[in-house]
């Protein structure tokens, strides 16, 4: 099945063309790595796919649902919307960006608890729960509704706590996935590059997000480190996650992806399943980027 | 003056001083986020609105703008004046929302921009965002300058003796030009230096509990 669908994608910064006419599309649990020189678009293509940038045209499509259109792209859309569409996607960082006033646990449960909050909350005490009353019973209704505030309270902090146990369980069954069983009450202060890495990977997985983007994930660690979290995300390929990994790993990428696709000054130039793009690139921009490695 | 007598008028100025101290500091201290946002804001009038003033009211004595406040509005329009608590507490919540307001801006500029994006990333709010996780990692930053900027403040209050606000140093002047007796003056500086200290004390505990993350 066809998860995502990226057609025709342009991103400028100014007179800056980073991605002119981006095309591509991924099959459910497919394991897709971009590669290319730095510069050459690859995080600005993951950064818009996250709607941490704005594309200037094209169409992003997700599961059938389409996320974006550039019809549509100069109505400006509410931050709820956005914030819909971003859960589509998952992103891990280069530099991590844990939280660091949070241990591990804490990082992995806290976007999940609050949106659990914003959903039962909705629930309970949505606009439209309250159906419009006769004038003659309004009164009534409403020292009915006021009587029934107790209850209702108590009934919001039992779900919420059923929801927040919930996500906890799930957090500590991911941490147990990544092996970081020990860590749960570490700051991210006190884990290594490595470990902390692989929480920042809890932490977008906890969500469920449908695509899984990791942008370079493994650039900002020590070179011994980098073994542990590319071990997760094969993992993670074994559990059928759908991901797309912007790496330098040329290794890696060869062994784990499905595809690869070579980026090159804002467009795709190769795209393909790794032997054909390390074994027998068709482009001499592919060959001489691969020869460097 | 016995020694007593002048004790109990000292603590009673210390407790005047202390009142305006305190409701200065509740008052201001979220006025200051307020502040700094309008000094962050996208919105360009706004943010040089609120730039201007702050230039201004850091640019200009504070007990000019305690005088002001006292006096400018019956000068002015006519209209009777504050009363000395009042009139000061404004002048004092003013100037020191703004010195916090700067403080803030530059913990919340110093926050990461991906600490942003992870948040949004996770599907977070701009509320949520800023509550949960940068307003924390800001407060732990500007601790220190925020506990000068208190300190200051404890002292500042004199200057509310310009408009005859009967605070610690205007009771303890009065009893050295009455009497004749040199030392409620010392004795009041003690007053400030003890309450310093515990203040002092009280933030570096603060500061030891925010340790424990990096």
């Amino acid at each position: 099945m066809t998860i995502l669908e990226v057609t025709n994608l342009k991103k400028s910064f100014d007179t800056l063309e980073v991605l002119k006419d981006i095309s591509f599309s991924m099959q459910e649990s497919e394991v897709l790595a971009i590669i290319g020189s730095s510069g050459s678009g690859k995080t600005t293509l993951l950064r818009v796919l996250n709607f941490l940038e704005d594309a200037d045209s094209g169409q992003i499509v997700v599961a059938g649902n389409t996320l974006y259109d550039c019809n549509n792209c100069a109505i400006k859309e509410s931050e709820q919307e956005v914030r819909k569409k971003r859960l589509h996607f998952g992103l891990v960082f280069q530099s991590f960006h844990l939280f660091p006033q949070y241990n591990t646990l804490r990082n992995i449960t806290l976007a999940s608890d609050l949106l659990a909050k914003e959903r039962v909350r909705n629930n309970l005490f949505g606009k439209n729960k309250h159906t419009k009353a006769p004038v003659g019973n309004k009164l009534k209704s409403t020292f009915a509704r006021l009587s029934s505030v107790p209850a209702l309270f108590k009934k919001y902090k039992a779900e919420l706590a059923k929801e927040y146990e919930a996500n906890r369980k799930k957090a500590l069954a991911i941490l147990d996935r990544i092996g970081l069983t020990d860590k749960v009450d570490a700051y991210p202060f006190q884990l290594s590059g490595g470990q902390q890495q692989r929480v920042a990977i809890a932490r977008a997985l906890a969500l469920e997000p449908d695509i899984l983007c990791f942008d370079e994930p493994t650039s900002a660690l020590d070179p011994e480190l980098t073994g542990e979290v590319l071990r997760v995300i094969k993992d993670l390929k074994g559990f059928g996650t759908t991901m797309i990994v912007v790496t330098h790993e040329m290794g890696f990428a060869r062994e784990v992806a499905d595809r690869v696709i070579f980026m090159h000054d804002g467009k795709i130039e190769e795209m393909g399943t790794p032997t054909q793009v390390f074994d027998n690139p068709k482009s001499l921009k592919t060959k001489q980027f691969i020869a460097k490695y | 003056m016995t020694f007593l007598q002048v004790s109990e008028a000292l603590l009673k100025g210390f407790g005047t001083t202390l009142l305006l101290f305190i409701l200065t500091l509740v008052l201001s201290l979220p006025l200051g986020l307020i502040v700094s946002f309008g000094s962050m804001s996208k919105f360009k009038p706004l943010r040089l609105l609120t730039r201007g003033v702050v230039w201004v009211v850091r640019g200009t004595p504070l007990m000019l703008q305690i005088i002001i406040v006292f006096y400018g509005p019956g000068l002015l329009f006519g209209v009777s004046a504050l009363d000395r608590m009042t009139a000061a507490l404004i002048a004092f919540v003013i100037n020191y929302a703004c010195y916090f307001s700067e403080i803030y801006r530059g913990g919340i500029e110093s926050i990461s921009k991906g600490q942003y994006e992870a948040g949004q990333v996770l599907g977070m709010t701009k509320g949520q965002i800023f509550f949960k996780i940068v307003l924390f990692q800001v407060v732990k930053r500007i601790m220190a300058p925020i506990s000068n900027e208190v300190i200051t403040l404890v002292k500042d209050t004199a200057l509310a003796r310009i408009i005859a606000f009967s605070e610690l140093i205007m009771i303890s002047y009065n009893i050295v030009a009455r009497y004749g007796i040199l030392y409620p003056l010392f004795y009041a500086g003690v007053f400030y230096l003890v309450f310093n200290g515990i203040l002092t004390l009280l933030f570096s505990r603060i500061e030891t509990k925010l340790d424990y993350y990096r």
